[in-house]
């Protein structure tokens, strides 16, 4: 039954070759030390962060407080330089409040890291976040109904989301990132080349754009936005994206609502106009912040107009005037109306809750525009399929990319960050590298299960809502459109429906038992 | 009263059959299990290569170690919870291989010292350990007659991990790794059960459909808990602390742990002072 045994050698001889191996590998290491004396441009950090915007410096942050991460050497590539923007001192002149044009609906579980990074209460100090209490969503189209049927609200007793300026989060990350020893900042450092190895035995290294130094490490995390480096580098990588043919016309408005409860400066508003979603985001009780996806022709359109010519502009898209005199677009409400009025009469319990939300649907009139704050940007998807290689990931807008109009970038990126360091945490207290590929592939995993869904869900909603297409005619679109608005305002249809089903599956199951 | 006598008599007749069989087989190193080992050391490091299920191991057989430890009084309060937790604490990993294991514990700031008898893995271990700074690692070619000529009593941990499935004789191994061990000390096995669950699942499951290189296990040589603990119990004067089941899932590459010890187990016992 045992395998007969054989002595490999007497221990004498064993003892021998140790050392011999022993030596050869020491040799080999010295070796390997003396190159590193060699080329002393090559700086050696744990954690390398190629590009400090809002996710790449919450990223650099959180890794800082994890326990099991402590003391590990930081390293954050910033592309702009040191800019005196982040200089918080000027925010805090609350009398005369300058709003950024550039803002973020930051969510619950995103103000969570901000307060685990000690962020959030800057930003609280400094009084720039302001709580959403209520978003009114509508459709075009909305006629003689008057707007009722096609809005969807949504109101909380709790804040759904706080509306902040991105260069107050990022003066705030950047204060705690100046406190924290172990994290070096390098302004005016873009990466240019990246050397990522199959083998685990190797580390990263990082090529600098615009000196010949390059800097090797254990983890490189790739944060550089949608137009990555890092995620070009991976091996095998496969990026699915598209443009939306559409730009986001962003400015600082000043608005005029006849609001006076506890939402007054607390309401978001959407309105799905035909060329692409309207946002106004209540920066406070007079100032909104606008996103305004449009066509590449009308953003250009819009850039040139005057103040005056935009605020017009504006106001009328964001009013219903225009379209309700088509008689096909009337005859696709009403049957919205209607769809609308059998759902309430289907489930009666749902009728309260819709009492308290037939409030003045009326869109905010904006009544001034400030200056120098009207910009506009391109809007794309995309979809890195790796977001993790041999020693890298990928964090924020690098790895994926989606419209605005639900206000979700940053906080998936933010996300991103939360379940990275979770997983970089566990595995350096179970001994693992840091730059362990297991890790990483569990931050992937969870990080698509998490992203994906959201991403094709607003995809969805971009392409229903916020496109124009000439192949369908517009009643259509709109009739379908209203249809979706009037559904998402009745949800419980749908858990009465799945109930009744679930009754039918009990009946039909005890028959045949 | 009579069933229980029935029962140590058996017992004992088992015990009598194994010490006879056993001493008869004196080494505790199969040359033909070397070479099969010796020749994974090309994809050894390679996390997505056939010993992926060996890297995925790596956080559950290290928790067991801290924890097994932590409850020992071993760690110091300050180092619980961090990435020093294993500082100052000596422990030799016997069977190391490549050193998937013996390079996760260095680097928890252990005292680690890896054997084992394939000098092609050892070769693999000490060139792949050039990535760990300024870190407590060793590695020596030999078996445990040979360490333990010089080490008697002097670890404060031994790891045997997936390693007591590949020795013949399981109780000169143990009783060599045990005198290696300081009174006190705490020895740490993982290895798979001897069940009808493990043969279906490690030999025709696992090694037909690659998760495991082919060859690599023979199921007669497995041992089972039971087994185990009478040899550590009776012949290494060692308690035994814990055996808690291990389960495996090939698709998403996971280890867990269950109540089950059908499939693999890790036990950790104690010598006593």
């Amino acid at each position: 039954m045992y395998q007969r045994l054989i002595f490999i050698s007497s221990s004498r001889t064993h003892l021998m070759t140790n050392m011999l191996s022993l030596n050869s590998s020491a040799n080999r290491f010295y070796l390997s030390l003396g190159n590193v004396a060699n080329y002393s441009s090559k700086k050696y950090y744990d954690i390398v962060i190629a590009g400090g915007g809002m996710v790449g410096c919450a990223m650099a942050c959180k890794l800082s407080k994890e326990s099991a991460l402590r003391g590990m050497s930081i390293l954050l590539l910033e592309g702009g330089p040191n800019r005196k923007e982040y200089d918080l001192s000027a925010k805090k002149n609350t009398l005369d409040k300058l709003y950024s044009n550039r803002v973020s609906a930051v969510s619950k579980s995103s103000v969570r890291l901000l307060q685990s990074i000690g962020a959030w209460q800057i930003i609280e100090d400094l009084g720039r976040n302001n709580a959403v209490k209520e978003m009114r969503i509508w459709n075009s189209g909305a006629g003689r109904s008057g707007g009722i049927n096609n809005v969807l609200a949504f109101d909380n007793v709790k804040d759904l989301a706080y509306i902040v300026e991105n260069d107050t989060i990022l003066g705030a990350l950047y204060k705690k990132i100046n406190e924290e020893q172990n994290i070096t900042v390098n302004y005016d450092t873009r990466v240019n080349q990246c050397n990522l190895s199959d083998s685990h035995r190797d580390l990263a290294t990082v090529k600098v754009a615009n000196g010949e130094i390059s800097f090797e490490t254990s983890l490189l995390i790739g944060s550089d936005g949608y137009g990555s480096k890092v995620r070009s580098a991976i091996s095998g990588q496969q990026y699915i994206g598209w443009e939306y043919g559409q730009r986001a016309v962003v400015a600082t408005l000043h608005i005029q609502s006849d609001e006076d409860n506890i939402y007054k400066g607390h309401v978001a508003w959407q309105k799905f106009a035909q060329l692409g979603p309207v946002a106004l985001l209540p920066l406070d009780d007079k100032t909104c912040s606008l996103v305004w996806t449009t066509s590449y022709e009308e953003a250009n359109r819009l850039a040139e107009l005057s103040d005056n010519e935009f605020i017009d502009a504006l106001n009328d898209s964001l009013s219903e005037e225009k379209e309700s005199n088509n008689s096909s677009l009337l005859l696709a409400d009403d049957a919205a109306h209607i769809l609308a009025n059998v759902l309430n009469k289907y489930c009666q319990s749902n009728d309260e809750n819709k009492q308290s939300k037939k409030i003045k649907s009326i869109p905010p009139i904006v009544v001034g525009v400030i200056k120098d704050s009207r910009a506009s940007f391109p809007l794309g998807f995309g979809h890195a399929c790796q977001y993790v290689g041999q020693r890298v990931a990928l964090v924020g807008d690098a790895a994926h990319r989606i419209h605005p109009l639900a206000g979700q970038g940053v906080n998936l990126g933010f996300s991103d960050v939360t379940e990275l360091s979770n997983q970089l945490n566990q595995s350096v207290l179970t001994g693992a590298d840091i730059g362990d590929l297991n890790a990483l592939l569990n931050y992937q995993t969870a990080a698509q299960r998490h992203n994906v869904p959201i991403m094709l869900g607003v995809d969805g909603i971009q392409k229903m809502y916020g496109s124009k297409n000439n192949l369908v005619p517009p009643a259509i679109t709109t009739l379908i459109r209203n249809v979706g608005l009037t559904i998402c305002q009745s949800t419980p249809i749908i858990k009465v429906c799945i109930f009744k089903m679930k009754l039918m599956i009990i009946h039909v199951y005890i028959l045949y038992v | 009263m009579n069933l229980i006598a029935k029962k140590t008599n058996i017992s004992n007749s088992f015990f009598i059959f194994r010490t006879l069989t056993q001493n008869y087989v004196k080494e505790t190193v199969n040359a033909h299990e070397v070479e099969h080992h010796s020749n994974m050391k090309e994809y050894w490091w390679n996390s997505n290569g056939p010993l992926n299920a060996l890297h995925s191991f790596n956080p559950l057989r290290v928790s067991f170690i801290i924890n097994g430890l932590t409850n020992m009084k071993k760690i110091e309060t300050k180092n619980i919870g961090t990435r020093q937790s294993l500082e100052n604490i000596k422990i030799l990993d016997v069977g190391c291989g490549g050193g998937l294991l013996t390079e996760a514990l260095a680097r928890l700031d252990g005292n680690v010292t890896g054997i084992d008898p394939s000098k092609e893995l050892i070769t693999i271990a000490n060139d792949h350990s050039v990535i760990l700074r300024n870190k407590n690692i060793k590695y020596f070619n030999e078996s445990i007659e040979e360490h333990v000529l010089s080490n008697t009593e002097s670890y404060d941990a031994i790891v045997t991990s997936e390693v007591l499935e590949h020795v013949s004789n399981k109780y000169g191994f143990l009783t060599k790794c045990v005198d290696c061990l300081k009174p006190g000390g705490s020895l740490f096995v993982t290895t798979p059960n001897r069940t009808i669950c493990s043969w279906l699942s490690v030999i025709m499951l696992g090694e037909t459909f690659n998760f495991i290189p082919k060859g690599t296990h023979e199921w007669e040589k497995f041992i089972c808990p039971h087994e185990l603990q009478s040899i550590l119990e009776n012949n290494c004067e060692c308690d035994t602390i814990s055996i808690n089941g291990l389960s495996y899932d090939p698709f998403t590459n996971r280890w867990s742990w269950t109540d089950s010890t059908d499939l693999s187990y890790a036990l950790h016992a104690v010598k006593s002072t």
